[in-house]
């Protein structure tokens, strides 16, 4: 690591910082609506993003700081299991395009702005939808704290942030100042925020990814050289685990790992508060499975993204946190300006989803627990100025996690994140095509995905940590390693069907559906999914 | 590529798994009425959007080095080769689907 602060790098990264702060504030001018305090309007951009705003929103809002930053460590620290993020991707878009398309039609027909609103309207079950309500929020809060991180690293490679000596308040500061003009944009602006930003911030990566995967290996000596050091470094031994550190391709034992890996983190991903909110501003239906075909451009991007992990070992790159291994590596190869540009786009890549997340978690805190269950009759203003609360409490609620506690409890809680969020996937895409599941099934099924998980999760150990160590673990009844979060999954829809039979037979009441079938596939122009929201609140309770 | 009849449904779905017999039933049950509900053209749909979970959970068929590719292993450029062959499959699945919802809607006024 350079010593003192990269003027040039510092300067460059404060300019593109300064650019997307005025474009933030100015963003609640674009598109604007006659009624603003409208949670449709702030936390939805007004249902008006058309295909290519819409990718840029979704790409910003799902590729987030926190992957550039730890998909290629992870590639960095172990080699090919790190690559599980790529088939990951594959899996998402195939997969989204079967349910997204409805959860639209009839999100659009009632006005729902979370999934949770779809689950109560759909089982009649406001228990059930504050579970997943409550899981949202619990999911999301530690994936805006892991933004933090990425930008932290961003800036500690930079020099801005000082030695272990310096005063916290000073070495802070720099992320206080960040976070704070994130919160007054996002009161201000809502979804429109990210949205406009996310052009800059997706741009700025194309550009970063497109340089570095060409500058890079031809200053290395090309792939050949590239992989070969990256085999040297795997092959040695680790001497806290006495196993060699990684491999270049995953071994017999590691494959059913890989695989529900990504496919787990494929099922999840799109349970995840933020990405509904992204796709539910989207103008119609055809949008979103337009853009299920274009979507995986960021695909490609992530896997280009995780091979400069290979690279930071082939260029010698040493760092204690495997969280810096990749702002090092720009550091040192690229000249100072490109190396702040590259880190404007880490550093914006952070601001984009952390403003989504904090506008998805507040607009599900507002709807399904302040207007269910403290204030029914709370109309669309009140609720917007809820969220906008919520929104900023939200945000300092991550930084606080950040800065008192160690960076591992975020990563923690992420992991833990990812595999409570997947447990909502009965519930919201069983939902979604069939009103077989009994609500209270689901109920059951999700409470005992949540518990296996956790419990699961808490038993994993690694070298370093006693508790928390993965996310994989062996299956009961397979005896393979694998993903924890697929595993809770399956044994949530096995509790769900079974109890379904059992409470169809003794007739428990089944909770009333507000939904119709044809509001499934109902399109932008269909009558009443015009313009003109339906009121909800009136005809839920 | 068999005609399916709509009794079939039950047994096409064990076959194809859960994720994209459910694309094939995005109309709502009760228009069924003339039109079957599993037709070929759903069939080559639900295809499209399975081949790639074939493809990306096998990982023996691809967890090796060789051939390389101007110095990248298998395993890694067989996987980003695999990005564009899901795009293109997700294209065509997409394209289908709007040539099937225009023949429903010219078929039954929905």
């Amino acid at each position: 690591m350079k010593d003192g602060v990269n003027g040039v790098a510092l300067a460059v990264f404060i300019f593109f910082f300064l650019a997307v702060t005025v474009m933030g504030f100015l963003a609640s001018r674009w598109r604007r609506a006659e009624n603003e305090n409208s949670l449709d309007e702030w936390g939805l951009g007004g249902r008006s993003f058309g295909t290519w705003v819409t990718w840029f929103l979704l790409g910003g809002d799902l590729y987030t700081a926190y992957t550039f930053v730890a998909v290629p460590a992870a590639i960095y620290a172990a080699g090919a299991a790190g690559f599980f993020a790529v088939p990951y991707t594959i899996l998402v878009y195939p997969l989204i395009f079967t349910f997204l398309p409805r959860l639209w039609s009839v999100s659009h027909k009632h006005g729902y702005v979370t999934t949770s609103d779809f689950v109560r309207g759909r089982f009649g079950s406001k228990g059930l939808s504050l579970a997943v309500a409550v899981t949202g929020i619990l999911a999301t809060m530690p994936y805006i704290a892991l933004q933090l991180v990425g930008i932290q690293a961003v800036l500690d490679v930079m020099g801005v942030g000082g030695g272990e000596n310096t005063h916290w308040f000073i070495k802070d500061l720099p992320l206080l100042i960040a976070f704070g003009v994130l919160a007054a944009y996002t009161y201000s602006s809502g979804l429109r925020a990210p949205a406009l930003i996310a052009f800059v911030k997706d741009t700025l990566i194309y550009i970063v990814i497109a340089v570095a995967i060409i500058y890079i290996p031809i200053k290395l000596g090309g792939f050949d050289e590239i992989f070969a050091k990256a085999g040297e470094a795997y092959a040695q031994t680790n001497p806290a685990t006495g196993k060699p550190r990684g491999s270049l391709v995953p071994g017999e034992a590691g494959q059913w790992t890989y695989a529900t890996l990504a496919l787990g983190s494929a099922l999840a991903l799109f349970m995840y508060p933020h990405s509904i909110t992204a796709t539910l501003s989207s103008r119609s239906r055809e949008v979103i499975r337009r853009n299920t075909t274009i979507l995986p451009l960021y695909s490609l991007m992530l896997g280009l993204l995780a091979l400069l992990g290979f690279m930071a070992i082939a260029a010698g790159i040493q760092v204690k946190n495997g969280q810096l291994a990749i702002p090092q590596l720009f550091e040192t190869m690229f000249p100072d300006w490109f190396a702040g540009v590259a880190f404007a786009a880490i550093g914006i890549g952070a601001l984009v989803p952390a403003a989504i997340m904090s506008i998805a978690a507040a607009n599900l805190f507002t709807r399904n627990i302040y207007k269910d269950f403290i204030k029914p009759d709370a109309t669309p203003a009140q609720e917007t100025k809820v969220s906008k609360l919520v929104s900023l409490l939200v945000k300092v609620g991550a930084l606080a996690f950040v800065l008192t506690m160690d960076k591992t409890v975020a990563i923690n809680f992420q992991l833990l994140g990812g595999i409570w969020i997947l447990q909502t996937f009965p519930a919201l895409v069983g939902g979604l095509f069939t009103r077989w599941f009994h609500r209270w099934a689901l109920l059951a099924g999700w409470a005992v995905g949540m518990l296996y998980g956790t419990i699961a999760a808490y038993g994993v150990a690694s070298p370093t940590q006693k508790h928390f160590g993965g996310s994989s673990a062996e299956i009961p009844g397979i005896g393979e390693i694998g993903y924890i979060g697929l595993t809770a999954f399956v044994l949530n829809v096995l509790v769900t069907v079974v109890l379904t039979f059992v409470l169809k037979a003794v007739k428990a009441p089944e909770g009333i559906d507000e939904t119709s079938p044809e509001d499934y596939t109902a399109d932008a122009g269909d009558r009443g999914v015009s313009t003109e929201l339906p009121k909800v609140g009136a005809d839920t309770h | 590529m068999e005609r399916k009849r709509p009794l079939d449904f039950p047994s096409i779905t064990e076959v194809i798994s859960e994720g994209t017999a459910i694309a094939m039933s995005d109309t709502p049950d009760a228009t069924q009425g003339k039109q079957p509900t599993i037709t070929p053209l759903r069939v080559v749909i639900a295809l499209c959007l399975f081949a790639p979970f074939v493809a990306m959970l096998w990982v023996s068929s691809y967890a090796r080095v060789e051939p390389l590719l101007a110095g990248i292993p298998f395993f890694y450029w067989y996987q980003m080769l695999w990005v564009l062959i899901s795009t293109v499959l997700t294209m065509v699945a997409y394209k289908l689907w709007q040539l099937d919802q225009r023949a429903r809607k010219g078929g039954d006024a929905r």
